[in-house]
């Protein structure tokens, strides 16, 4: 099958192929989902209405094998945030749909009842009725569709809350088991996928007949660069920290750093956290009779995923990423990993994104709805999401509704989105990207902690306001093109740290593409999706007051460095001038 | 003098042998010194070929990692709460 488009609208019946636009063939991941978005949807319509698309596209190089690069983007105008965006996934489906010749899988129409599921093979694309997996756990749903279709099919798929039409709905993905535990979750894409009346994707690879690659020498200079340099760094070698802690390795050195939110961004540090660290969620996981360590798609160096279950080995979870055992953990004032996992496993199971799930359980906290630490409370709370009652539907429309049902003034939001697991004003480079990235309250988005918590790409002192706005620029740039390369954000740690590897890297994209690129055309491009997207968000009615922090962050001192978020304004607004 | 508590991290508590240890110093440099001399294990996670504390290795006092501070003449003291980690990442 030559690369194509598949346009499918369940509304008119319609499946089709397209050849690829020229702008588009050499681009990948989020540059093509976010000019695909940018040029077919109205930046002013609303995101679950008929004019709103769902867009997936595999990165540059996924689905060749250049080492950790099974990532692809879902793109879409946001119902959590009003704005572009574009969320980011690492699952073997990524490489199916790259091998089936797939650019991208546009998803239009709005019908008016009842849920698809969409079968693509190499042969054909094809509808078939998805009421029976309707409104049941996707673990349960991913075990049929397995069932049914076999155990290599791939799984993209909107759960319950995207039945809901919840602005905290998520996009799921399978894992290399077959567990509904890989997520592109930010920012609501669940609702889309379900509002165009499709609960699931189905990719069943056999004989596709896999990525061209245009200049092969080229391709396999580069990646024995990238290979070397991934196995030489501290951070992603094999029995590096990633593969033998997994992310999670990250919660005693924020605490200790004072950026770990507790208790809803009350304080950045507790004695409590080493219970829920990595160093302590690997002892559990030998215990428990978990996998460690595990890759989220095949041909992953990194390995920082795992499998974490209950005793036994039983009611496997997937992945218990720091983001989420912070926000479900915590930030919610609970330092028990069994519970924790438990949570994790409730937001798979419904189709929520994790990070929002956990800063909306603690804005409901802050406000009375429970206490902080209330773990079991917690559990009631999603049960309430399962049964679609009137606060479960609450509770997965995001933090920002409750606050605001609540009375909460404390609410850690930018542009509706919530902010992730590291608090800005400890860390404030990253609340920099936090208020000016187009995405909303998005760590991925422009990881500066990489300099100023890690030591990784240099350094920069986390509670210095002075070199914010340069440092997030240039990181929003990198991740413009890392998103849009198919290569995992985690790539960046060897990279930055070693030119050659970077080379490397730029040379596996020019392989693929057949030409040179350079390090320079990784600027280039991350600069180009960055301006369409601050374009399409200009066009939604986001102005400069639209990137700031919440107010709390600038008046309430954090502890135990008793910091407020002091980046300026005029600075915040200088990171998208020209 | 008294005694300073120092903990470790990742695939450093291995080297240790525990989570933390005591040790007495007056600055990081001579922490340093103790702690590998005591611990000849934690020499190769910490230092590099020419005896050098390694770059990859961030030590932090009081939640300040001391490269922000005064380096390896940051001053401790039983008061202080002192961390090292190896090189470490996520997100």
């Amino acid at each position: 099958m030559a690369e194509g488009i598949l346009r499918v609208n369940i509304e008119k019946g319609e499946i089709s192929y397209e050849d690829v636009p020229e702008d588009l063939q050499k681009l990948g991941g989020r540059a093509v989902t976010s000019s695909i978005v940018a040029d077919e949807v109205p930046s002013n319509c609303h995101p679950l209405g008929p004019n709103n698309k769902l867009v997936l596209a595999p990165g540059i190089v996924t689905g060749t094998s250049a080492p950790s690069s099974g990532r692809m983007s879902a793109g879409a105008k946001s119902p959590l945030t009003g704005g572009i965006k574009e969320s980011n996934v690492g699952s073997r489906f990524a490489q199916t749909m790259a091998k089936l010749g797939l650019k991208a899988i546009i998803v239009e129409g709005m019908p008016e009842d009842g849920y698809k599921l969409l079968h693509i093979s190499q042969e054909d694309a094809k509808f078939l009725d998805a009421s029976k997996l309707s409104n049941i756990g996707l673990y349960e749903a991913y075990e049929k569709i397995h069932d049914e279709f076999g155990d290599k099919v791939d799984i993209c798929s909107a759960g319950i809350a995207g039945e809901m039409k919840a602005s905290n709905a998520g996009l799921c993905f399978n894992d290399i088991d077959g567990l509904s535990s890989r997520y592109a979750g930010r920012g609501g894409l669940g609702a889309v996928m379900a509002s165009r009346g499709l609960k699931f994707i189905v990719l069943d690879g056999k004989g596709a007949s896999g990525v061209e690659i245009k200049d092969k020498e080229m391709f396999e200079r580069g990646k024995k660069k990238l290979v070397k340099g991934l196995k030489e760094h501290d951070v992603t070698k094999p029995g590096g920290a990633l593969s033998s802690f997994g992310t999670n390795v990250l919660i005693n050195i924020l605490d200790e750093s004072g950026g770990l939110p507790h208790r809803n961004f009350s304080a950045g540090s507790d004695e409590n956290a080493e219970k829920v660290s990595g160093e302590k969620k690997a002892d559990m996981i030998k215990e428990l009779g978990g996998v460690r360590p595990h890759v989220c798609s095949p041909g992953c160096i990194i390995q920082c995923s795992e499998v974490w279950t209950k005793k036994g080995g039983k009611d496997p979870v997937g992945v218990l990423e720091y983001e989420s055992v912070w926000a479900l953990g915590p930030n919610c004032g609970i330092y028990d990993l069994k519970i924790i996992g438990e949570l994790n496993r409730a937001c798979n199971d419904l189709g929520l994104d994790t990070i929002e799930m956990g800063n909306t359980i603690a804005v409901a906290m802050e406000g009375g709805m429970l206490e902080f630490g209330d773990g079991k409370g917690a559990l009631k709370l999603m049960d309430e999401i399962r049964k679609k009652t009137h606060t479960g539907r609450l509770l997965a429309n995001g933090a920002d509704l409750v606050g605001k049902a609540l009375g909460v003034y404390r609410v850690p939001t930018v542009k509706g989105q919530s902010i992730p697991a590291y608090d800005p004003r400890a860390v404030k480079g990253i609340g920099t990207t936090y208020a000016t990235t187009t995405m909303g309250a998005d760590h991925t988005a422009g990881y500066t902690v990489a300099t100023e918590i890690l030591s990784v790409g240099g350094e920069s002192d986390p509670l210095d306001p002075s070199d914010k706005a340069e440092l997030s620029k240039n990181f929003q740039i990198h991740a413009g093109f890392i998103d849009s390369s198919g290569y995992c954000l985690f790539t960046t740690f060897a990279t930055l740290d070693d030119p050659e590897t970077m080379e490397g890297m730029a040379e596996t994209i020019g392989g693929v593409i057949g030409e040179e690129f350079t390090v320079e055309d990784m600027e280039k491009m991350g600069k180009q999706v960055l301006a369409i997207e601050r374009k399409f968000n200009k066009e939604a009615g986001f102005t400069d007051k639209d990137d700031r922090l919440p107010e709390f962050m600038r008046e309430e001192p954090l502890p135990p460095h008793n910091e407020v978020y002091d980046v300026s304004d005029e600075e915040l607004d200088m990171i998208h001038e020209d | 003098m008294t005694g300073v508590t120092v903990r470790f991290f990742a695939n450093l508590r291995e080297a240790a042998g525990s989570k933390s240890v005591q040790v007495e110093a007056e600055d990081v440099g001579s922490m340093v010194e103790i702690l590998i001399e005591k611990h000849p294990e934690l020499g190769d996670e910490m230092l590099d070929e020419k005896g050098e504390l390694k770059d990859t290795v961030k030590i932090m006092v009081d939640g300040r990692n001391i490269d922000f501070l005064e380096g390896l003449h940051t001053k401790i003291d039983k008061t202080k709460k002192v961390a090292v980690f190896p090189l470490i990442a996520g997100g």
